[in-house]
């Protein structure tokens, strides 16, 4: 299975705060760069506006003109602007109350940016007068206090609406996983044999809700094919029978004449026989339908695989001297959920072909491994050919002749459906010599 | 070896029912038969019978309804379900709505007549199943303690040997078929591709006969076998 991290609406999780972040940053960065230009155009347009001015001043009205200007500019109560006169020496003749600045440099003409103490900066321009003094204009820009604020709202702002949008997405996928979860774990219990049941719906008419009730269509839909199923497995073995046990009836009453010849009595006996052996491939016919429709209702209980394993080789044990054979078991105790009737029929099986078409010596294990619990049997026989190994499980199989005389070729189809009822898996494989059937079966738990 | 019954046979399926009534007559029973529910509950509320042999499906009243009416104002008769349905959920449920043995259709008549044997014995207080030693002849088992004797001689068994002995000294002197065995010993409905009860009965015959002068475990040709101080 896939991490849950790696499913497609977990990534919306992340995915949306990220697209939030740099559509933000599309349309922030560009607004935050604007901002600063037109700062800086606003401040050097200004200072070129003084400059004009007070140059003109100059031209009309000397050195004195200027003077007063300056002064009269450094009443005024524009705070941004800064003002300082210097005479040729660098003593101040007019203006603010500061020392030049060390980055204005004595050209003429030319700009600066000079930071001043606190967070403000100096922005000017210096102007060399005919006869060597200077003049300073210059502007305390918000540039530097307006750039730190706004990068401080604008990661501020990002990252809120990061985590935001990360909390917001966590949570409605949590809830919707929530319902989800709950809707898998209901079904998982509806298939699991509650076919009576249904999903529950939120009542909240949304997408989940309809696909439950969708879902629940199909369940009933199932349920009514099981119910199908369950009635057409009665009515066989009720109605289809009949005419079968019929047959029978009547040969057993013909056998029970006195006036029967010994020869037909034989004869008819075989018949009787034959009726039974019918009968009973149609029993296992049935029992497997049952099983492998899921209609059969197993017990669901703790059983002791070795306690059964002791059953079994205390009822076959022996059954095998009789044939000449050994019976020989090895288990670890492991304990599986399930019907302790089913699991002992399929034992019975294997060991019933193990004891028909096997030799010597016949060994039935178990141990457990990564949960699981398997059990061997292995008969000493000729074993399988190869290519019939992935058949034998198939019902009325016939490609093996020695493997099929007699029997109604349902028995490792009824092996293989119990397994396959018990979550488990049935193989088999040759051993060289003989045949190695392997159940495996999920385990509830091991003792000690 | 039986004793003559007076049976209630309630089966709607024609050829069933015949077979059944015939085999019974043969056998010394007297039968009476109902083909349907309904009728075949009257017969059994109004008659005295010692044993009803009932289909599970029936026209009008179905078998397990008339099982459950029949316990229900405390008629004890022994009851026996007849039913097409062999599993084992199945013969639950027909026990469960208080009949007393279930068999599977279509059935020899061997089978049925040692079953109702089986359930009339059982239906007499004499027999008590808390008996601790069980004696037939000179056999004799304690179930306390595990152990069996015969003419003082000890006698090892192994655990399933053990109890095939106790259930055919429960059913001294009757019929006991494979089935019976199947169901009493080994508590499955299981069919068996090889003799495994023949050869259990062969391996505690060899045991529990072996030097007797009387041989205490028979075959019954095409039903079973019988333990007893008298062949069948």
């Amino acid at each position: 299975m896939k991490p849950w991290f790696r499913s497609p609406l977990s990534q919306l999780i992340w995915q949306v705060p990220l697209l939030i972040v740099i559509i933000l940053g599309l349309v922030l960065v560009p607004t935050y760069e604007e901002a600063v230009y037109d700062i800086k155009a606003g401040v050097g347009s200004k200072i070129q506006q003084e400059s004009l001015a007070l140059r003109e001043a100059y031209r009309h009205q000397g050195s004195a003109g200027l003077m007063a200007a300056v002064e009269h500019r450094n009443q005024s109560f524009d705070e941004g602007a800064v003002y300082l006169m210097v005479n040729r020496d660098g003593q101040k003749i007019a203006g603010d109350d500061i020392e030049w600045p060390t980055k204005a440099t004595l050209v003429n003409d030319s700009w600066f940016i000079s930071p001043e103490s606190g967070r403000d900066t100096l922005v000017g321009k210096v102007i060399i007068l005919d006869d060597g003094s200077r003049l300073l204009i210059a502007q305390r820009s918000p540039l530097t206090k307006f750039r730190s604020n706004l990068r401080l709202r604008l990661i501020l702002a990002t990252l809120l609406a990061f985590v935001g949008s990360l909390l917001l997405g966590a949570w409605t996928l949590g809830r919707f996983r929530q319902r989800l979860e709950r809707i898998k774990n209901s079904a998982r219990h509806i298939l699991s044999g509650n076919l009576a049941e249904r999903l529950q719906l939120d009542g909240r008419h949304d997408e989940l809700d309809q696909l439950a009730s969708e879902f629940n269509l199909a369940f009933a839909e199932i349920e009514k094919l099981m119910d199908a199923t369950r009635h057409v497995s009665s009515a066989i073995a009720h109605d289809m029978r009949r005419p079968i046990s019929a047959l029978r009836y009547r040969l057993e009453e013909l056998s029970a004449r006195a006036d029967l010849p010994d020869e037909l009595r034989t004869h008819i006996d075989g018949l009787l026989h034959q009726t039974d052996e019918s009968l009973n491939t149609f029993s296992a016919l049935l029992r497997l339908a049952r099983l492998e429709s899921g209609s059969y209702g197993p017990k669901h209980e703790p059983v002791d695989i070795s306690a059964l394993i002791t059953e079994v080789v205390d009822t076959y044990e022996p059954v095998a001297s009789a044939h000449h054979m050994q019976l020989v078991s090895q288990c670890e105790p492991a304990l599986v959920m399930g019907d302790w009737n089913l699991l002992f029929l399929a034992l019975q099986n294997l060991l019933d072909n193990a004891i028909n078409y096997g030799r010597e010596k016949i060994e039935i294990a178990s141990m457990c491994a990564e949960g699981q619990v398997v059990i061997t049997v292995r008969d000493h026989g000729f074993g399988v050919d190869e290519a019939a190994l992935p058949k034998l499980f198939d019902r009325f199989y016939r490609g093996d002749e020695a493997r099929t005389t007699g029997g109604s070729g349902i028995g490792l189809a009824l092996v293989r459906a119990v397994a396959d009822t018990h979550g488990g898996r049935i193989s088999a494989a040759n051993a060289n010599p003989g045949l190695c059937m392997t159940i495996t079966l999920p385990l509830l738990a091991t003792h000690n | 070896m039986q004793s003559t019954m007076r049976l209630l046979v309630v089966e709607d399926d024609r050829h069933a029912a015949e077979f059944l009534l015939k085999g019974l007559k043969e056998a010394g029973h007297a039968a009476d038969h109902s083909s349907n529910g309904q009728d075949g509950l009257f017969m059994a509320t109004s008659e005295h019978y010692d044993a009803i042999i009932l289909d599970r499906m029936l026209p009008k009243v179905d078998g397990l309804t008339i099982v459950r009416t029949l316990r229900a104002s405390k008629n004890a008769t022994p009851v026996l379900v007849l039913s097409a349905l062999g599993e084992v959920d199945d013969r639950i449920d027909g026990l469960r709505a208080g009949g007393d043995d279930y068999l599977v259709k279509p059935f020899a008549m061997g089978e049925l007549l040692a079953r109702l044997d089986a359930l009339q014995r059982r239906a007499q207080p004499t027999s008590s199943q808390d008996e601790t030693v069980l004696r037939v002849a000179d056999l004799e088992i304690n179930l306390l303690k595990r152990s069996v004797k015969r003419a003082g001689r000890v006698i090892d068994l192994k655990p399933k040997e053990f109890v095939l002995l106790e259930y055919l000294m429960r059913h001294a002197d009757r019929v006991v078929t494979r089935t019976m065995l199947l169901e009493g010993v080994w508590n499955y409905d299981f069919d068996p591709k090889t003799n495994v009860i023949d050869v259990h009965i062969s391996n505690l015959r060899s045991k529990v006969d072996r030097g007797a002068a009387v041989p205490l475990i028979h075959t019954v040709r095409g039903s079973g076998y019988l333990l007893g101080v008298d062949a069948p």
